[in-house]
């Protein structure tokens, strides 16, 4: 199953490698993926850390383990943007002594320009593998500023996407399923057979995976950029809606994930992320203080010919509590727990016993309170 | 019926004071203290002050000023004399010094940890609010975990927490290892054997990192008293240390009863069950209120004795407590015993150790329990705050019991105990080799304290496991090798007890993997919580026994066949035509059959075959041979022999602090190797863990016990306590006889060669 698609466009292999001193420095010029240009203006919920300036720059090392003292990096890889291209520079450990002036390497290259990183899950993984590593041996690496693309895509695509791993969104949302690719979890067996037999061309599976997952990253950030900057329309699909609200949530942007709720709400999701979004923007809108568009908002929601039992039992909640109106709110629970064991005759199954008994507390109590409004029956 | 009455009692019952070998009254003892330390900080010495500690116990005092000169210090006292403050005082000092300073504090169990975790935590406030102790084991929550990754100035954990989780990771606790500048031990005498030898590597691994990140920490330890600490002690840390040996801490009154069971034929030595002895004091004191706890030496008979005392107490009254127990059935039982609704229970040493218990009155010590410190720790557990408690010990038919039962003086004045320790048993060396490199790699120089580390390091790279590169061996293999080394027998090896019900089967508890063959062999009896369950099946690769809980009558007892091969000499001495030699071997174990025996009447009452496969066993061995056999047939030297090797294997456990079962023996009238009379003593762990060198270095004070043990026998022609069952009838006599040549010639060799 060798597909090679444009990841190894311009991939030159080993053959890209001179050795500067005990490591070994290649450099490709590989083909985009994803957007040709960035959004203008850049969006604010993509921001740089404080004072990051300069060119970014993915990162992405590849490591002999997981962690612990005796796991090393062997290989670093770097990659920026050069007009519509991707310069891809890797260091490369060949034998396990050489990890020190890897690093060493990798300080002097930093060194030489302003740098901002994006990566791929560095936040957790690289970034701090690569500071125990330098402590280890010793070498002063200070670590240009970084964003971590994953925290981002967790939030944009989890819902439409399920797995944010990078491959899997390299083939959804950049259009490009990667071919023949090493997975990641090969990778120390790979570098230990490599020394083992002395043969440095076992690396090359491995050296374009992290290639490959460089050109990604690239492409997603862009990706992410445009998904972030483009404004909330209904045409664009629910879950990416959903995706928004949960982004500008982080941020602390009540506005922008009120507005993406209702996008997302009028973009006709799916039952279960329209319950997920009534609910959610509910919940902002008593934040807000916003009486009367909650009202608006379940009324609508319990006047869909589909409505489910709680959207029905949620806008009787607001009838009893908030309108005040005892009346309403029990012709709508009432049609709540008719909707409810509607549902369940239709599965043939019985209706959830605890949600039935839920409305039929609501009911009771809605009678008794109108019993004790309406005028005493004259004697 | 408060103890004292109960006690008076006995004194005056003559029945029970026949059976009494020595009785000692340990009185009250007031406290010996000294001031404050001048250089104290003064907000320590406040905060002591304001928990009532206005001076300090001799040892503590002494421990303190060691600390502070810069030694390694090791401080002997026996259990609740306030130890822990001798080495908490510099520690806490030098932080108040040094706020950067770190320590890491190293216990046998979590539960001593956690024990000391409270009042730590409130001494340290007291220096200021940002230095942080805590513990760290396997129960730590992450958020508590990074914490004291990043700040934690007193790290209370394990020595397996340490190998597995602290040590692999160095790289994250960087300032605790750039500022380590003690490493607390408590309970150093727990450190021997397999335990001990893993731990010394452990240490040996934390020192090479330490020296790496440029600290040089000091080492701290209480220990329990034995012998020849100093050695013990500076072998495992490879640094010399200085003891402290003087307690000032004040004790109650405390009875030590030595019991030994009458005689029922002094002819053949035959004596009144120990064990009955030992339920009908139990039964006694419990009836009299005095809450009781009794020490059994295995599980086997923590299970007979609860069974019987079911009997007559009635359900309820006792329980049983043992390793191989859910930990949910131990926290029960525990906590009924603290709250006083259980008062009494039966144990193994698994109720030694930092298990709170509270205080119980009574200790009755079912066989010598194989240390003396392990008995002290045990009669420990009698004895609330000030009040008078006591300890029976009561002396089975073994051998060892009867030689302490002999010279109860042992228990009270220098014990020649001393914990064997071997740091550099090459299985156990080689599995931390692969840890050491994984945690940094091996320079040429690195020789990890052991002359053959080049060589051992050398036969890992050409496994493939480590890596020479550019002159340093480094971990190349994936993985990680602390993950596959357990620093006891650890649970991945123990055999899992299944039982098959109606409802299903349950687990019911573990057996540790060497016991698994004599103990869970398909149609074995397993006793669990005073029940007998038969095995049905043993699955030996998955290590799983299933069995079903049955009524029977009998319990079952396993024999084994075994062989010896010498693979290699290591050291000799000849004298008078005597030889004694040091060397690697390999013994070959076979489980042959197994014998059902009474409950009632401990009669053998039929047998059955075991098929399992040959276990092979190398190791180290001492042997010792003599010029030629007894005049007579080749049987009468055999059981001469047989019987040298039973007296000489009890009394080599007592002074090298182990368990008989870790000791082996075997003997040959012609042994193929030698062609003379030939006695062998090897260690039960692969590689062995000291004790075939020490019983070599030692020989001369072997012999000679087992000859006074032999000679001070009331029997006439041999029994259990001295050349054990079932020999020719001259074997006594024999045996002594053999015991008497080696003896001379091993103290004229010894005289000789000035050691
Ligand atoms: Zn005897």
């Amino acid at each position: 199953m060798t597909t090679p698609g444009p990841d190894v466009l311009g991939w030159r292999g080993l053959d890209a490698f001179v050795r500067r001193g005990e490591v070994w420095e290649g450099e490709h010029l590989l083909a985009t993926l994803g957007p040709t240009a960035p959004p203008s203006p850049w969006p604010q919920a993509l921001a740089w850390p404080e004072g990051a300036e300069g060119e970014v720059m993915a990162l992405d090392v590849e490591t002999t383990g997981l962690g612990g003292a005796g796991s090393a990096v062997f290989q670093v890889g770097l990659a920026w943007r050069e007009g519509e291209r991707v310069r891809v520079r890797q260091l490369l450990a060949p034998d396990l002594p050489a990890e020190g002036p890897l690093l060493e390497r990798l300080a002097a290259l930093w060194s030489e320009r302003r740098i901002r990183l994006v990566t791929y899950n560095g936040e957790s993984f690289d970034l701090p593998f690569l500071r125990a590593r330098a402590r280890f041996h010793g070498v002063r690496l200070p670590l240009p500023p970084a964003m971590d693309l994953l925290s981002h895509t967790r939030r944009l695509y989890r819902d439409r996407d399920g797995s944010c791993r990078l491959t899997h969104l390299e083939a959804t949302r950049l259009g490009h399923p990667r071919g023949d690719d090493l997975p990641g979890s090969l990778v120390p067996q790979v570098y230990y057979e490599s020394l083992r037999r002395g043969d440095p061309t076992l690396l090359e599976p491995v050296l374009r995976h992290n290639a490959a997952d460089l050109v990604a990253t690239l492409g997603l950030v862009w990706r992410v950029a445009h998904d972030l900057a483009a404004p909330p329309d209904p045409s664009r699909h629910p879950a990416d809606l959903f995706g928004l609200y949960r982004t500008a949530l982080a941020a602390g942007d009540a506005h922008s994930a009120r507005r993406a709720l209702e996008a997302c709400l009028a973009a006709g999701p799916p039952p279960h992320l329209r319950r997920l979004a009534l609910s959610r923007l509910s919940r902002l809108l008593r934040a807000a203080g916003d009486a009367d568009a909650r009202h608006v908002l379940w009324q609508a929601a319990a006047h869909a010919p589909d409505a489910p039992p709680e959207h029905l039992e949620a806008w009787a909640k607001i009838l009893e509590h908030e309108r005040r109106d005892p009346l309403a709110a029990r012709a709508v629970a009432a049609a709540a727990l008719a909707r409810l064991r509607a549902e369940a005759r239709a599965l043939g199954t019985a209706p959830d016993p605890a949600r039935e008994q839920a409305l039929r507390r609501r009911l009771d109590r809605l009678e008794r309170r109108l019993a004790r409004r309406s005028p005493a029956a004259p004697a | 019926m408060h103890l004292s009455q109960v006690l008076d009692r006995l004194a005056h019952d003559r029945a029970f004071g026949e059976q009494v070998a020595d009785w000692r009254v340990l009185p009250a003892e007031p406290a010996r203290r000294r001031p404050l330390p001048p250089d104290l900080d003064p907000r320590l010495a406040d905060r002591l002050r304001s928990r009532g500690v206005v001076d300090l116990y001799v040892h503590q005092a002494e421990a303190y000023a060691l600390a502070r000169a810069g030694h390694n210090v090791v401080t002997l006292t026996p259990t609740a004399s306030g130890k822990s403050l001798g080495y908490a005082l510099p520690v806490l000092q030098t932080l108040a010094e040094d706020p950067h300073a770190r320590t890491i504090m190293l216990f046998p169990t979590k539960a001593l940890a956690q024990d000391q975790l409270a009042w730590l935590r409130g001494d340290l406030a007291a220096l200021g609010s940002d230095l942080a102790v805590g513990t760290y084991d396997g129960d730590t929550a992450p958020a508590e975990r990074r914490r004291l990754r990043r700040a934690g100035h007193i790290v209370l954990t394990n020595p397996d927490m340490l190998h597995a989780a602290i040590l692999p990771h160095h790289t994250q606790w960087v300032h605790l290892f750039e500022n380590l500048r003690y490493v607390v031990l408590d309970e150093l005498h727990t450190y021997r054997g397999v335990f001990g030898a893993h731990v010394a590597q452990v240490l040996r691994r934390l020192r090479r990192l330490c020296r790496f990140y440029g600290s040089e920490p000091r080492f701290l330890a209480t220990s329990a008293t034995v012998g020849d600490a100093e050695a013990f002690a500076s072998r495992l840390f490879d640094a010399p240390v200085r003891v402290v040996r003087e307690n000032g801490a004040p004790r109650g009154e405390r009875h030590v009863v030595l019991l030994r069971p009458r005689l029922i034929d002094a002819h053949a030595g035959v004596r009144a069950s120990a064990s009955a002895l030992a339920d009908d004091l139990t039964v006694r004191l419990v009836e009299s209120g005095v809450a009781t706890i009794v020490f059994c030496r295995s599980r086997q008979s923590v299970e007979l004795h609860t069974r019987a005392l079911k009997a007559r107490l009635g359900e309820g009254r006792v329980e049983g407590y043992r390793g191989g127990y859910l930990p949910s059935e131990r926290r029960a039982i525990e906590a009924a015993l603290r709250d006083g609704s259980l008062r009494c229970v039966v144990s193994t040493n698994a109720l030694e150790l930092g298990i709170d218990i509270g205080a119980l009155d009574a200790a009755v010590v079912v066989g010598y329990p194989g240390t003396v410190a392990s008995l002290w720790q045990q009669a420990g557990r009698a004895g609330r705050r000030g009040e008078v408690s006591a300890v029976f010990l009561v002396a089975t038919p073994a051998p060892l019991d009867q030689y302490l039962a002999d010279h109860p003086a042992y228990l009270y004045g220098q014990s020649p105990e001393a914990p064997a320790i071997n740091p550099d048993n090459r299985y156990i060396l080689m599995d931390h080799l692969k840890c050491a490199a994984f945690e940094l790699p091996f320079a040429p120089d690195d020789r990890f304290s052991v002359a053959t580390t080049p060589e051992m390091l050398d036969a890992l790279a050409r496994a493939g496991i480590l890596r020479l590169a550019g002159g340093r061996y480094y971990w190349a293999t994936e993985g990680y090798p602390a993950h596959g080394i357990s620093l006891r027998s650890g649970p991945g090896e123990n055999f899992v007890v299944i039982e098959r019900t109606d409802a299903g089967p349950r687990v019911l508890g573990e057996v540790d993997r060497p016991s698994a063959p004599t103990l869970l062999h398909e149609q074995a009896i397993y006793l669990h919580g005073g029940r007998t369950y038969q095995v049905e099946e043993l699955d030996y690769p998955e290590r799983k026994a299933f069995v079903r809980a049955v009524d029977a009558d009998y319990y079952t007892e396993a024999e084994m066949a075994s062989r010896l091969d010498v693979l290699r000499l290591e050291e000799e001495l000849h004298a008078d035509g005597v030889g004694a030699a040091l060397g690697e071997v390999e013994v070959s174990f076979l489980p042959t059959m197994f014998k059902k025996i009474a409950f009632e009447t401990r009669d053998n009452v039929g047998w059955g075959p075991i098929h399992l496969p040959e276990e092979h066993l190398p190791t180290m061995a001492a042997w010792w041979t003599l010029p030629d056999p007894l005049p007579g047939p080749p049987a009468r030297t055999a059981s001469a022999l047989a019987g040298c090797a039973h007296v000489l294997s009890a009394v080599a456990a007592f002074f090298l602090m182990c368990d008989p079962r870790d000791l082996g023996v075997a003997s040959q009238v012609r042994d193929p190797r030698t062609g003379v009379p030939t006695l062998y003593l090897y260690d039960m762990t692969p590689g062995g863990v000291g004790l075939a060198e020490a019983a070599f270095r030692r020989g001369h004070e072997l012999f000679a016990a087992a000859l006074e043990r032999i000679r001070a026998c009331p029997c006439d022609a041999g029994c259990p306590s001295c050349v054990g069952p079932g020999r020719e009838s001259d074997a006594k006599d024999g045996a002594a006889e053999l015991l008497t040549r080696w003896e001379r010639a091993l103290s004229l060799a010894r005289a000789a060669g000035g050691r």
